[in-house]
């Protein structure tokens, strides 16, 4: 069974590394881009089961970057994690579609149990 | 403007003449101006020294004019000079003031109608130019302000993201520990992840420190004196009828951080707007008192009505509880909460004989 494919996007080469170590350790296959606008060329390119992505990043930010996958690639589950949200943040990303809305302070098995409940929750959209 | 004396008392004129009788004409003028009358030349450089608000300067030593005058620019007084000279002088003033030197002759005692409006005028301008002057200070203040709100919030941001780096990679190492698959685990690597991350926070640190030095060194030490100056005007611009007494018990010659300064300023602000809400026509007496304390800031304000002692346990208790409180009242207890956070003491108490209320605020000393 082909592993579930996640886009892993921040701005941040330390915060990638760690999700990406982590989410490894669960068996998942991880992409990552720096920021919105490279993210949205892998998705032209690859399909990805998850995407987890920063909001405050250079070039595309996360809102900008939610609003272009609600507009062309709308079957793409998303997970918000940032390092301060604020509500205005948290009422846009759920107004985009974004499933989740986590703080990087978050501890390991809560985002592995919702990233894994999300994923595997099929055709909800 | 005849008979507000009172709005011109910080502007004061002054009147160099060796001859006090020499100047009775100009006592219709006294009632409606704060003049400061010295004899000679060596008075008034003396008087000059740490007066900045002189508005007009009336001399009528002609001989002298040029010593006068040069004396004025040097001090930079704004103040506009005036030489009282004789019907027969007239002719020769072009040669006795400097050409760079401006001033004005009066001739005596005729011009005193001119005199007045010449001296309302000057005052009228000294007045705006210090409100401009103010203004600015306060505009400045708030986009440094403003500044450091967003620089703070972008670190705060960078700080929290290195911090869950940290912890992420603290929590990787203790679950592999536990779960003793070490072997495959590069726990060094981790370890240098995470030293980075502190070194990184390091630095945002002195970056904010950095900050801190220039704001400290743009914006030198504020005294107090001048933080209820900018109150006084703030307010004159919101309530022009309310008239605030500032009285000084001791010598209080306490300078402030800017940011000390600000909530200050702030918490004053919050609340003489408060009572000048309850009740038109208020005169609330500032006093300042510096004692072993720190700096003591007592409000009293006569025939307050019953009203308008706030609840100090609605300051204390929940946020949320403030936030649905009347908005007049939000703006006034914000200002408390702030100084109090900021290591303050406040009380607020009526004195029920007389019906008057205090307010005692009281910082420590740095």
């Amino acid at each position: 069974m082909e592993p579930k494919h996640i886009l892993l996007v921040d701005d941040d080469t330390g915060m990638r590394d760690v999700l990406r170590d982590i989410l490894e350790d669960e068996g998942f296959k991880i992409t990552t881009a720096e920021n919105g606008k490279i993210a949205l060329q892998q998705l032209e390119t690859q399909t990805f089961d998850l995407v987890l992505t920063d909001l405050k990043m250079p070039q595309m930010d996360g809102i900008e970057f939610l609003e272009c996958i609600e507009q062309n690639h709308p079957e793409v589950k998303v997970i918000v994690i940032t390092a301060y949200g604020g509500k205005n943040n948290y009422d846009q990303a759920k107004y985009l579609g974004a499933f989740e809305f986590l703080s990087k302070s978050i501890r390991i098995e809560e985002l592995k149990k919702i990233v894994k409940g999300i994923i595997s929750r099929e055709n909800e959209i | 403007m005849h008979g507000e004396k009172s709005n011109y008392l910080s502007y004061p004129i002054v009147i160099v003449t060796p001859d006090k009788e020499a100047l009775c004409w100009l006592a219709e003028l006294e009632k409606d101006f704060f003049f400061q009358v010295v004899s000679e030349i060596k008075e008034y450089q003396k008087l000059l020294t740490g007066q900045s608000n002189i508005a007009a300067v009336i001399f009528d030593q002609i001989d002298q004019a040029s010593e006068f005058l040069t004396l004025t620019k040097i001090h930079s007084l704004r103040a506009k000079t005036f030489a009282l000279v004789l019907p027969a002088q007239l002719d020769h003033l072009e040669n006795i003031i400097p050409d760079d030197l401006s001033c004005q002759p009066l001739v005596k005692p005729c011009q005193s109608e001119i005199l007045r409006l010449e001296l309302v005028r000057s005052i009228e301008q000294q007045i705006w130019s210090r409100e401009q002057e103010l203004l600015l200070a306060v505009q400045r203040q708030e986009s440094w302000f403003s500044l450091i709100g967003q620089l703070t919030r972008e670190w705060a941001h960078e700080i929290r993201n290195r911090a869950a780096i940290i912890s992420l990679n603290a929590e990787i190492s203790m679950t592999k520990g536990r779960e003793q698959s070490l072997k495959s685990f590069n726990l060094a690597g981790i370890m240098e992840k995470i030293i980075e991350q502190c070194l990184k926070i390091s630095k945002t640190l002195d970056s904010i420190r950095e900050l801190s030095n220039i704001g400290q060194s743009r914006f030198p030490l504020v005294s107090l004196e001048q933080v209820i100056e900018q109150v006084l005007f703030l307010i004159k611009l919101e309530a022009p009828k309310v008239h605030i007494q500032v009285e000084k018990r001791g010598s209080v010659d306490l300078s402030l951080s800017l940011g000390e300064s600000a909530r200050l300023r702030s918490a004053l602000l919050g609340t003489l707007r408060y009572f000048g809400r309850i009740k038109a026509g208020l005169s609330p007496v500032l006093i300042l008192i510096e004692n072993q304390q720190g700096l003591c800031l007592k409000i009293c304000i006569k025939d307050i009505l019953p009203e308008a002692i706030v609840d100090l346990a609605l300051i204390d208790g929940p946020l949320q509880d403030l936030l649905s409180a009347d908005p007049k009242v939000l703006d006034f207890a914000l200002g408390i909460r702030l100084l109090k956070a900021f290591g303050s003491e406040v009380s607020i108490h009526r004195d029920e004989s007389g019906g008057e209320m205090i307010m005692m605020v009281t910082s420590p000393r740095r």
